[in-house]
């Protein structure tokens, strides 16, 4: 298998020199330079004392807070919370984006039915909906899921119509050539030959999500992160405000990762085009 | 009545811009099992059409078309592959499983490994297995198009132009092959190409298509692997070029 591994390099040269700006490729360590260079900044100003603590608590301050949370549970309640939303939001948005999607994009004869009131809804941020979906769906988790919902639908739909309408006819004529069936020309090339555009629409969805989320969770709920920050903000702890605010960055870095890793095992082919990181 | 595919007064019309236009005129033809075919035309012809019929792709407006029932009982397979014009692989799938596409959920797993395995060697891509589409040049390319039509071992093997857009070694290369594979399996075998030395090279006949209707046919009783410099091409080849063009090859200075 000699000859593959110099194909791949070779692949791999081309990715490179096809950028428009010569960039040395530095390794995953790097990338916590200025993560690092701010914590030091920090430190060194509050220790310095040139602003009041109550402004931006010292670095030490906000480890203390955060571990008070974590031991007593409370973080990870409040994770959990934002967490459960998001799943539930997510795959009821994904649930009804993507057939949508492969509907319209298979007869994009029908948007004609559907694109006013997409394109209604697309313009209204979920969060302004946000005291219409308390009054018809409560306080509680309905509303917060309905928020989700209409944060992801427009990313997963659009990307999926995309995919599906963009995916190239004649793939899919070989598949009648062959004889294959319409459900398999489905499975066996229409679905993987949008799959990159899916999992695109669905990992912009997951970064709205947690954005559309915490807003929701600001105004209102009992838990949560936002709330938490909520919390925190009536009571003027603002250490506490930093450890929600560190949390959801972790997560969302955390989650994006992970997806971006589902993807890449499921589109390995997408590597090769020199398509792989970034958004 | 001998087997083999037989068209019986084919037109094919498409509508275009209000107007129509007459892709195939009439057509009637016969192909015996077994043998090789080369349609020759130029562009606009109605070569396409032509493969697209027989492949099942469209309907004729007109006339009727009789293809040899699927042996071998396969289920849903058809009897007649098509190599199209562009290799049109699944960019998601390596070389290997391009090849093995025709198969899945048609043979068992054995079957169809031993299958892929037997087209990989016949078509020496073995080396190239697990590269993906981009990591492949066109030559190759074309070969895995015309492994993933064989591989499921149709009686008909239809061929759009596989090497117009290779350079002349690799063209004359795998003319080769092609001459080889019909030796070796026996198949019917149809190639459309624009290339009247390919065509002299290849077929045991010679379709001439001019404006969708058959210009000339020829047969060429010579054995391959043939050598089209020879003098007893000479007149054939005339005859070809004068079907084309009535006779007025226009000189190159
Ligand atoms: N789907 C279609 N709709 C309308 N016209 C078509 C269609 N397909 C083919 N034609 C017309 O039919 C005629 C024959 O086309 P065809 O593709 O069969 O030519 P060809 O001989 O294969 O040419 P080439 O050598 O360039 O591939 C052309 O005039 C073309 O414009
Ligand atoms: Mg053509």
């Amino acid at each position: 298998m000699a000859g593959m591994e110099k194909s791949q390099d070779w692949i791999k040269g081309a990715a490179d020199d096809g950028g428009l700006l010569p960039c040395p490729s530095l390794g995953f360590a790097w990338g916590l330079l200025f993560p690092l260079v701010a914590l030091f900044l920090w430190w060194g100003g509050s220790a310095l004392g040139l602003w009041s603590p109550f402004l931006l608590p010292s670095p030490a301050a906000v480890g203390r807070a955060a571990w008070r949370l974590s031991a007593s549970g409370e973080l990870f309640r409040h994770v959990g919370a934002s967490a459960l939303r998001i799943a539930w939001g997510f795959s009821l948005s994904c649930l009804t984006a993507f057939p949508l999607g492969v509907l319209l994009g298979l007869r994009p004869g029908l948007g004609r039915l559907f694109h006013p009131t997409l394109e209604f809804l697309r313009h209204v941020p979920p969060l302004a909906l946000l005291p219409m979906l308390i009054l018809w769906f409560g306080i509680g988790e309905a509303s917060k899921t309905a928020v989700i919902v209409l944060a992801t639908f427009f990313p997963v739909f659009l990307n999926t119509l995309d995919g599906v309408s963009r995916c190239d006819r004649k793939l899919i004529e070989v598949g009648r050539s062959l004889g294959l069936s319409e459900g398999e020309r489905f499975r066996r090339i229409l679905f993987p030959a949008s799959l990159p555009s899916v999992l695109t629409g669905l990992r912009l969805g997951l970064g709205y999500s947690w954005r559309a989320l915490i807003g929701a969770e600001l105004i209102a709920a009992s838990s949560g992160l936002g709330y938490l920050i909520h919390d925190a903000q009536a009571l003027s702890r603002s250490e506490v405000i930093v450890v929600a605010i560190l949390a959801m960055g972790l997560l969302g870095a955390l989650t994006d990762e992970l997806f971006f890793r589902l993807a890449r095992r499921l589109a390995p082919w997408k590597e090769l085009h020199g398509l792989g990181r970034g958004n | 009545m001998a087997e083999g595919i037989r068209l019986q007064g084919v037109s094919k019309i498409y509508p275009l811009a209000g107007g129509e236009v007459r892709a195939l005129e009439d057509l009637s033809l016969f192909l015996p099992r077994g043998s090789f075919t080369v349609v020759l035309g130029r562009s606009g012809s109605g070569k396409t059409t032509l493969l697209r019929l027989l492949a099942g792709l469209e309907e004729p407006t007109k006339g009727r078309i009789s293809l040899p029932r699927n042996e071998g009982g396969e289920g849903k397979k058809p009897a007649v592959g098509l190599v199209f014009q562009e290799p049109r692989l699944m960019p998601w799938l390596t070389v290997e499983e391009n090849v093995a596409f025709s198969l899945k959920g048609r043979l068992g797993k054995e079957e169809a490994t031993a299958r892929v395995e037997a087209m990989l060697a016949l078509l020496g891509l073995e080396d190239f297995r697990s590269a993906y589409p981009d990591q492949i040049s066109g030559g190759m390319a074309q070969r895995v198009a015309l492994g993933r039509t064989l591989a499921f071992d149709p009686a008909v093997v239809l061929m759009d132009e596989p090497l117009g857009a290779l350079d002349y070694f690799t063209r004359r290369r795998l003319q080769g092959e092609i001459a080889e594979l019909h030796r070796r399996t026996g198949k019917t075998f149809l190639l459309v190409t624009h290339d009247v030395e390919e065509a002299l090279a290849l077929g045991d006949s010679i379709v001439v298509l001019e404006a969708g209707r058959v210009a000339d046919c020829l047969d060429i009783p010579v054995s391959r692997p043939r050598e089209t410099g020879r003098p007893e091409f000479l007149p054939l080849r005339r005859r070809v070029l004068e079907a084309i063009v009535g006779g007025e090859h226009p000189p190159l200075s």
